[in-house]
């Protein structure tokens, strides 16, 4: 089961993933991203502190977010990866590709930095 | 001597729960001393694993069932799945370049690299299943650089 919810703060719009994020619910989540895509926002936090399991279809939905908002001239940071998502993410090398936070918080603070 | 051998439906809604049993196993022995993230390792590779079923052996109106056996020995967990769909030549599934960030085609290669090996035999079409085998080494690592820096 995957629980995400959308928080658009100044500038910064915040994914929050709670549960697995795998082939059965990652297309659960592929209208926000199209909808994200589609309003032209360049700034996205995944928060995936909730987040429980990880594979590669969930790899795939966060990727495509990640190379369309690349697209536009914006990013998309990670905030709280840990245990298995940690380990997926440090094998896929993806720990390389986005900008990994401890903290939401420290994530928004390197966007409002880059104004 | 399988630990575990159970049989379910090839569709995603069976797969976490055979996962949490292998992750049960993998926590026990990471509490025995196992290298740490031993179970988030095995288990994604098998989730990659049943995915594929999921995806290609069966036709979707028509799941067919996977066969899992877990085996324990003081040196190696191996997890093998079996089913009766189509066959695929695994060995011919290339390593994605990780550079270009693939969105696709990522399951083979978490198997291959969560696993110590990873064995494929086709199945006969006279009631021999198709297996996958995959074996981790306990105290050791796994493959392809899922321990790597490089």
């Amino acid at each position: 089961m995957l629980e995400f919810s959308q928080e658009d703060r100044e500038d910064v719009v915040v994914l929050k993933l709670r549960g697995n994020l795998d082939a059965l619910t990652a297309p659960d989540l592929r209208p926000t991203i199209e909808e994200l895509v589609s309003s032209r926002t360049t700034q996205v936090i995944f928060d995936l502190g909730g987040l429980t399991l990880i594979d590669s279809s969930g790899v795939g939905a966060i990727v495509s977010l990640f190379k369309r908002v690349r697209l536009l001239g914006g990013d998309v940071k990670i905030a709280c990866l840990s245990n298995q998502p940690k380990e997926i993410f440090r094998l896929l090398r993806l720990d390389r590709a986005f900008e990994l936070f401890e903290t939401v918080e420290e994530a928004e603070q390197k966007f409002l930095k880059r104004k | 001597m399988d630990l575990l051998s159970i049989a379910v439906p090839c569709d995603l809604r069976f797969r976490d729960a055979v996962g949490a049993l292998i992750q049960q196993v993998c926590q026990r022995l990471e509490q025995e001393g196992a290298e740490s993230g031993l179970g988030y390792q095995v288990v994604s590779a098998f989730n990659e694993a049943f995915n594929n079923l999921v995806q290609y052996a069966y036709e979707p109106a028509q799941p067919g069932v996977v066969e899992v056996h877990l085996e324990l020995t003081p040196t190696q967990i191996a997890v093998e799945l079996r089913d009766t769909g189509r066959t695929y030549d695994f060995q011919a599934v290339e390593s994605p370049d990780l550079t270009e960030l693939p969105e696709s085609g990522l399951g083979i290669f978490i198997i291959r690299s969560f696993m110590t090996d990873v064995i494929y035999r086709p199945g006969t079409g006279d009631g021999q299943p198709n297996q996958l085998r995959m074996i981790r080494t306990l105290g050791g690592h796994a493959a392809q650089g899922a321990n790597s820096d490089a």
